[in-house]
């Protein structure tokens, strides 16, 4: 079992080599070095969190951190790090789960590999803050699927939220998902930590996302220049994202001309579903499935795990990164149903194993279903994929934005 | 009827995947070496490369509108393009039909592994409308006439149009019908393998003339026709910019080798990683030509699977002499996998079980996965630089060591 084990994350792992050389782009954009100016050092303000620790770095360690290249090798540090976790996480399901689903788990591990693995690399998402959202993420499924100090969630989803306010529309939803399914199967004493649980995270959430969002641009024309300046400093050209200065700094919505990258959004997306409804057409019979399968309180578990990604749908209406609103999604449904196949949930279980009987009957449909991702990679953040956005080009769309 | 219908629904999902696969590469633009080869024709006299600039100024002349302009060429490119991808279904469903139920599945794997290459080597930049494509073309119309053992002889045809379309078809395609007629000559049939041996002296024998010809003779009227179509390939060049050295090459039959110093730089470097990382398919295929020797009932068999072995050799002048390793790697992948195919059709039962055995151990252990997702991290194969991969691998180390400056 061990060497099976084995064999199956060294496979992927080489796999996960080869693909960060091919979508490792080595820039990180403008928007991402904003970020990093951005630090507590000017009062508790949105998104400081992570260049507070880049000047953290910069004090502890002898490398210029403050720098471009410091940011490129921040990110990458980033990046390593997220890959190591993603597979100490693999690697716990693996051992949580039965040995008969390890094919079924195996399939969905290298199918979320495919959109994990470049999702960090390139010139769009390079030193995202995202990656700390999906590490701290990850760290909390980990501790939940071990059962163990559950109420390190509180704390993590308040990070979560101090790195990126959008986190709690993003990726919060798995944790309140998974307590909320604890709170429905539990009893007695357990039933209420994780009610307790579930209520402070989103309480503390909650209040730090409406504090970061709106009361945390006190003294912005104060500190705007500095932050600008250092900005600059880390810009691979000296370029600053002005508008997103204005946004976190100041307080202000500058960006008034996005409707037009919206209304490529729409088309962009319509198409991405175009072809990707082969996968939501298995995604809907698995949870119709699931639904079905259970009676009473015990279909609202079911109807929360089905639609939890519902979280999205702001961000989808009011913001134009519909790339890593995807990617988002497409984590929660793959980490969540990973966490339940190795939970041994049996309602999961029955109806993975239906779907994968239904696969296993085509097996060149099912090679090439976990293929076909790849074609659409790497996703990018307001253009989803060279594949739709090529398509839109060739038809004329989006000239504006193009 | 079921499992005639699971071969059309397989067939179907190959058709669509490749559709995707070219949107993903396709890159809208010829290059210029590709573009200033349609400038030769057999207006000036039977020169090199001449066939397909003469079909085009043909059709130039038929058709109601003028397309000797880069806007013509590139639609002329894409039907060209989509009548290969169209061929390779062909050959693919063709040996699809013919094999039995057990070798079904490999034939649709390997279909898989050679559309991920195919599709994306003819639609991206570097080799979008080269002469490759035709040679290809010729090439299966070649192969699926010897596997239908129809109209045989048209393998002599198309084996002097691959010359006459790229006198380099010797190294890089011919290889692939020769291999085939030999094996049948080799066959236990009396009657085929006399055909077939006449068909591959015939067609061995043709282009191997017309090589000689345009290697050696094509030249001689060079410097009279050099202006005439350096003005054609500049009307039908992206902003007039033609690629002066194949102009010079096979026009003038002037050696580039010191123009190409800095190309060989870059197949140096990429090759041994171009290698490395394609380890696991050698491995396979070593395991899978030596399962054939070794479990050979006579010495005529066994020599028959070592020809089909090693028949890919025929690209080894073309690595020591020219610098395109990214063509010559497709040329490798297209013969095995074609070869195989054929071989599977014709319903060799060596093969069938070998392959077999191979794909059955990949699949109980789930590798096979990775062997079909591992080679889309390689695509497209380009020209002078192998993949993008090992493109970066090899600017990250002259990055370092500055071994070449390109040009």
């Amino acid at each position: 079992m061990k060497n099976d084990l084995r064999k199956k994350i060294i496979i992927l792992l080489g796999f996960c080599v080869i693909s960060s050389i091919v979508f490792y782009e080595g820039i990180v954009n403008s928007m991402n070095t904003t970020t990093y100016a951005f630090s507590y050092q000017y009062g508790f303000k949105a998104r400081a969190f992570m260049g507070t620790i880049l000047r953290i770095f910069n004090k502890i360690f002898p490398y210029d951190f403050m720098s471009y290249r410091g940011v490129v090798v921040f990110s990458i540090m980033l990046d390593i790090l997220f890959i190591a976790i993603l597979f100490v996480f693999y690697i716990i399901i693996f051992k949580n789960a039965e040995k008969k689903q390890w094919n079924k788990l195996y399939y969905l591990m290298i199918m979320f590999s495919i959109f994990a693995f470049p999702e960090f690399l390139t010139e769009e998402n390079l030193g995202r803050t995202d990656v700390c959202l999906v590490i701290i993420s990850i760290l909390g499924l980990i501790l939940l699927l071990k059962d163990k100090w559950e109420f390190l969630i509180i704390p993590l989803s308040a990070i979560a939220v101090c790195i990126h306010q959008g986190y709690v529309l993003m990726y919060f939803n798995v944790f309140l998902v998974i307590l909320f399914s604890r709170i429905i199967e539990r009893q007695g004493k357990e039933k209420t930590k994780s009610i307790m649980v579930f209520a402070l995270s989103v309480i503390v959430a909650a209040i730090l996302f409406i504090f970061l969002n709106f009361y945390s641009h006190d003294n912005g024309h104060e500190i705007f220049d500095e932050i600008f300046s250092t900005a600059s400093g880390l810009a691979h050209d000296g370029a600053v994202h002005r508008e997103l200065m204005m946004h976190e700094v100041l307080g202000e919505n500058p960006f008034t001309d996005e409707w037009k990258y919206h209304v490529f959004n729409f088309k962009e997306m319509a198409l991405f579903i175009v072809f990707f409804i082969p996968y939501i057409i298995i995604a809907f019979s698995f949870f119709k499935g699931c639904i079905k399968d259970v009676k009473g309180i015990d279909k609202l578990k079911y109807f929360a795990i089905a639609l939890g990604s519902a979280t999205l749908l702001p961000d989808f209406i009011v913001k134009i990164d519909y790339a890593r609103w995807i990617f988002a999604g497409l984590f929660y449904y793959f980490m969540i149903i990973m966490y339940f196949v190795a939970l041994k949930d049996e309602v999961i279980i029955k109806n993975i194993n239906v779907s994968w009987e239904k696969l296993k009957r085509n097996k060149v449909l099912a090679i090439v279903l976990l293929a076909y991702p790849m074609l659409f990679m790497p996703l990018g953040d307001w253009k989803i994929s060279p594949v739709t956005t090529e398509i839109l080009r060739l038809l004329g769309q989006g000239k504006e934005v193009l | 009827m079921k499992t005639k219908n699971k071969d059309i629904l397989n067939f179907v999902i190959l058709v669509l995947f490749a559709g995707v696969l070219f949107i993903r590469y396709f890159e809208h633009r010829i290059i210029k070496i590709n573009s200033t080869e349609l400038a030769f024709s057999y207006k000036y006299g039977f020169i090199s490369r001449g066939l397909v600039g003469t079909v085009y100024r043909g059709l130039d002349k038929i058709l109601p509108f003028n397309i000797m302009t880069y806007d013509g060429l590139y639609y002329f490119f894409i039907i060209s393009t989509f009548c290969l991808y169209a061929l390779i279904f062909l050959f693919a469903f063709l040996c699809l039909k013919r094999s039995g139920n057990e070798s079904k599945k490999g034939i649709i794997i390997i279909s898989l592994i050679y559309i991920i290459y195919a599709i994306p080597m003819f639609a991206a930049n570097y080799n979008f409308g080269r002469l490759d494509l035709y040679c290809l073309m010729v090439t299966i119309i070649a192969v699926i006439s010897i596997i239908t053992g129809r109209l045989e002889w048209i393998a002599i045809i198309m084996s002097a149009l691959g010359v006459m379309i790229h006198q380099g078809y010797v190294f890089m395609y011919f290889s692939i019908v020769l291999v085939l007629l030999l094996y049948k000559a080799m066959s236990d049939d009396k009657r085929d393998r006399k055909k077939s041996l006449i068909i591959l002296i015939i067609s061995f024998t043709i282009g191997s003339a017309l090589f000689l010809y345009f290697e050696l003779f094509s030249h001689l009227n060079g410097e009279g026709i050099y202006e005439e179509i350096v003005g054609i390939a500049s009307k039908i060049c992206a902003n007039g910019d033609y690629h002066a050295d194949v102009i010079d090459h096979e026009v003038l039959g002037i050696d580039l080798s010191d123009r190409e110093i800095v190309w060989r730089w870059h197949n140096g470097l990429q090759l041994p990683f171009y290698i490395l990382f394609m380890l696991p398919y050698i491995v396979i295929g070593v395991r899978f030509f030596k399962g054939l020797i070794t479990k050979s009932v006579n010495k005529v068999e066994k020599y028959k699977y070592i020809f089909v072995a090693i028949g890919s050799l025929t690209i080894l002048p073309d690595m020591i002499f020219k610098c395109d390793y990214g063509r010559w790697m497709f040329c490798i992948t297209s013969y095995y996998c074609i070869v195989i195919m054929a071989l599977v059709a014709m319903g060799d039962k060596l093969v069938i079980e070998e392959m077999n055995i191979i794909i059955e151990e990949l699949w109980g252990n789930k590798i096979i996965l990775f062997l079909i997702l591992y080679l889309l991290l390689f695509q497209p194969l380009a020209d002078v630089n192998i993949c993008p991969i090992t493109t970066k691998i090899g600017d990250t180390i002259n990055g370092v060591f500055h071994f070449y400056v390109d040009p």
